[in-house]
């Protein structure tokens, strides 16, 4: 399967809410916090297990008016770091509850 | 066995102390803190005193409390003093040593008991002044206790460690605590003042008043939440407080020197 037909979504063990646009993230077994920008803050709320990569990349290039292929390297890029960190994990399925 | 009523931030707290001599050491403690008015308890904590207890091995180095919890079920393990409370039913056990301190298993339980009723227990130094209430958080060494020290005669102090911060009848109220800090002399107060400034503290050349988004805020806010990140339902409920609360107060840096000078920053900003 290709990377950008995965589906991104939260890690059971991260508790995030997006605030005014900005997603305030608490990795429960470190501790670890972090605030995301705007941009990076819109790519955690899409994914929402719902959304492939791809369909987040073709989101964002509505939304900021950007090049689709740009973002989606973008996009796995970023949600890769996500990944890295435990804040999100990949499904090759959607997902359907936490 | 003695019953100990305590009340911190209006939540009631029963000890069972099968101990005289702890009792009576607990009372004297927490004498500004005993509670006369006979509301039923959050928790009843029943304590034994053991001699010998141990529970973590006393090694060099940072202050240990293990803490699990799941669902309101909380175990709590440090070098004297060991135990479990069941925060859905109300009640809980504590063994501990007759030289250890409910203190810390305290400190512990009021956050958990806080966080259940949208309330925070925060690492911040209170004070109150012309009746309205300011906490200054961050972690150690952002200056909580220095200005709590620059404030006096000032502002009338409530803690330079913690202070509890509950939503109550609408409005946001700071409460002082019994719990110790770096300074001696502080009175831990039982008192209490409505929320109006709400500041996360960083040391400076200058004085100033720097507003953070709201993201930001709550991220200070929950790193200065003690003991309540032990699981993920826990962690979310605690961002969903802190984000009611920047709502409501919202979080500002208090850039500060070591002068009194910032409070004529912060009388213009709030």
């Amino acid at each position: 399967m290709q990377a950008y037909n995965l589906y991104p979504a939260p890690h059971p063990q991260t508790a995030g809410r997006v605030i005014d646009g900005e997603a305030v993230l608490l990795l429960a077994e470190t501790n670890e916090i972090q605030v995301l920008n705007p941009v990076g803050s819109r790519i955690f709320e899409l994914a929402d297990g719902q959304h492939t990569l791809a369909e987040i990349a073709s989101i964002l290039t509505e939304e900021y008016n950007v090049d689709f292929h740009q973002a989606l390297a973008d996009v796995s890029e970023f949600v890769q770091q996500l990944v890295d960190s435990q804040v999100l994990v990949l499904y090759d399925q959607p997902r359907t509850g936490p | 066995m003695a019953e100990i009523p305590i009340s911190i931030a209006e939540i009631p707290v029963h000890l069972l102390i099968d101990d005289g001599g702890a009792a009576e050491r607990v009372r004297q403690h927490y004498a500004a803190f005993l509670d006369e008015g006979g509301q039923p308890p959050a928790l009843t904590l029943s304590v034994v005193v053991r001699a010998g207890a141990r529970f973590v091995p006393i090694e060099p180095g940072p202050w240990i409390m293990n803490i699990t919890h799941q669902a309101g079920q909380i175990t709590f393990e440090s070098y004297l003093e060991a135990g479990e409370a069941d925060l859905n039913k109300g009640t809980g056990q504590v063994v501990m040593a007759p030289e250890g301190s409910l203190e810390n298993v305290l400190r512990v339980l009021y956050a958990w008991l806080c966080l259940r009723q949208g309330g925070l227990l925060l690492h911040a130094a209170g004070v109150i002044r012309n009746g309205k209430g300011y906490a200054f958080f961050g972690p150690s060494g952002a200056g909580k206790t220095t200005t709590t020290r620059l404030s006096q005669g000032i502002a009338q102090t409530l803690s330079d460690d913690l202070v509890i911060i509950r939503r109550m009848n609408g409005r946001y109220i700071l409460y002082g605590v019994p719990f110790r800090g770096e300074m001696a002399e502080a009175p831990r107060l039982h008192a209490q003042a409505p929320l109006t400034g709400l500041f996360r503290l960083r040391q400076a050349q200058r004085h100033a008043v720097v507003p953070l988004t709201p993201a930001e805020g709550v991220a200070e806010l929950v790193a200065a939440a003690p003991f309540v990140v032990a699981d993920p339902a826990a962690a979310a409920e605690l961002i969903n407080v802190c984000g009611a609360l920047t709502a409501a107060v919202p979080v500002r840096a208090l850039h500060f020197r070591r002068d009194a000078g910032f409070w004529s920053m912060i009388d213009a900003s709030v």
